[in-house]
């Protein structure tokens, strides 16, 4: 048993640290790629997309205080409508977890190891998250707040650097060239924000599940305002054209990024660094709520026992992918797919729990929840 | 082909599966059976350790006849 302790900062440090990881360094290319120059729009269009998905799910939480979606969905729908759903969103987060880490493992071994098997990259970082799931959920908290500060503060800062060598009309027109790209760009972007939907195992142990929309809308907005501005800042130095012929565009502006005063000539190895922690945040919370869910799904008091079990299988899918075209077009597909699970869903039991006029016990304030109950 | 060098996946699929089996038995059945209320998280973490290393195994044994 534990407290609920987990506060609004602490709920919109997981939403941040979960939502920017290894999508950020594609960002770029999939926002002009949708639209040119209106990359930016495109991104601010998938934010608020994300957030209208990320609103529902918090509505819902707070109507059920003390319950996952797990829990509530069997609730709302039915026992065996809810198990179909809540195995898809455990097999989704398992295929979101897998996708990362393989991705993580091509950009490590294309630009720093690159005589290291990605095998190798891929279970060293599996290994490291399944061995950080294995505390409660206060504890997931707590590391995604410690780590939330070193995320944010450098990823602006390159940013901010990088706008020296910025060009404004690198950004017109604002709305693109060829606007009729912008939906599938706005679907496959506001995908990259499909992480945050952690927040539904979040909210049964916050102090104040009724703040919950407040720790939604500062989350969303850090993080969007973030990706917003990368997308901005990378149009604006290589401008759009260019940087379709770049894989990963955020990487290449950290290369071309300086410290004032030539301290650093390039910032792309210290880009790397934040990002590597980017990536483990976003892979834990995945990693995490997969595990969460099958526990909360059996109906068992410990998550950890899945911790190893999922780790193979999680591999397995990770290798899937025969090279890193084939990944990404698996990772646009999914994510697309995602989005059915992660907002239609959710908006689907908000919709007939208002109809059916089902709702949770509300809470007292720092009543003793079960960790996984 | 995937980036940098590989093997292939296989032998570390086998490696991942039977050496996550012994742990989910070493350390979370052996955890799990001391608590009296967990009775049902002991008998799962045991029955899904076994079910690991008998993947491991059989993915081995597949491998060998096969090759």
């Amino acid at each position: 048993m534990e407290t609920r302790q987990i506060t609004v900062i602490q709920a919109a440090a997981v939403l941040v640290s979960t939502i920017i990881g290894v999508g950020v360094l594609a960002l770029p290319l999939f926002a002009v790629r949708a639209a040119d120059s209106g990359g930016p729009l495109v991104t601010f269009m998938a934010m608020l997309l994300a957030f209208v998905g990320l609103s529902l799910v918090t509505w819902l939480g707070m109507r059920f205080p003390n319950e996952t979606i797990i829990h509530y969905s069997e609730r709302i729908i039915g026992k065996w409508l809810a198990w179909i759903g809540s195995l898809f969103i455990i097999i989704f987060f398992a295929v979101l977890t897998s996708l990362t880490a393989r991705e993580f493992g091509e950009v490590v071994v294309t630009s720093v190891l690159k005589s290291t098997p990605v095998e190798v990259t891929v279970i060293v970082m599996l290994l490291l998250a399944a061995i950080s799931t294995r505390h409660g959920i206060t504890t997931f908290a707590h590391i995604h707040t410690f780590y939330f500060p070193f995320l944010l503060v450098p990823a602006l800062v390159i940013a901010a650097l990088s706008l020296k060598n910025a060009e404004v009309i690198n950004l017109l027109p604002i709305w693109g060239n060829e606007p009729g790209g912008m939906l599938k760009g706005t679907l496959t972007i506001a995908a990259l924000f499909q992480g945050a939907f952690v927040l539904t195992a979040v909210i049964p142990s916050m102090k104040h599940p009724g703040k919950a929309m407040k720790a939604s809308f500062w989350g969303m907005l850090v993080a969007g305002g973030l990706y917003v501005i990368i997308v901005a800042a990378t149009i604006s130095v290589f401008g759009s054209e260019e940087i379709k012929k770049l894989l990963w565009p955020t990487l290449e502006l950290a290369k071309a990024t300086s410290l004032p005063a030539n301290i650093l000539e390039r910032m792309d190895a210290a880009f790397l660094a934040v990002w590597v922690t980017a990536v483990f945040t976003t892979l834990f919370s995945s990693y995490f709520f997969t595990i969460y869910s099958m526990s909360h799904l059996f109906r068992l008091k410990e998550h950890k026992l899945f911790s190893y079990f999922i780790l193979p299988f999680v591999f397995v899918m990770a290798m899937v992918p025969q090279n890193i075209i084939q990944m990404y077009e698996i990772i646009e597909n999914v994510g697309r797919i995602g989005l059915i699970i992660t907002i239609a869903y959710p908006g689907l039991l908000l919709i007939v729990s208002i109809l059916r006029k089902k709702r949770g016990n509300p809470v007292a304030d720092n009543k003793n929840v079960d960790q996984n109950h | 082909m995937l980036g940098g060098y590989t093997i292939g996946y296989l032998y570390y699929a086998i490696t991942l599966y039977i050496i996550s089996g012994l742990l989910i038995i070493y350390i979370d059945a052996s955890d799990l059976g001391k608590d009296k209320k967990k009775k049902k998280e002991w008998k799962i973490s045991r029955f899904i350790g076994w079910f690991n290393i008998a993947a491991g195994v059989l993915m081995w044994v597949c491998d060998v006849i096969l090759n």
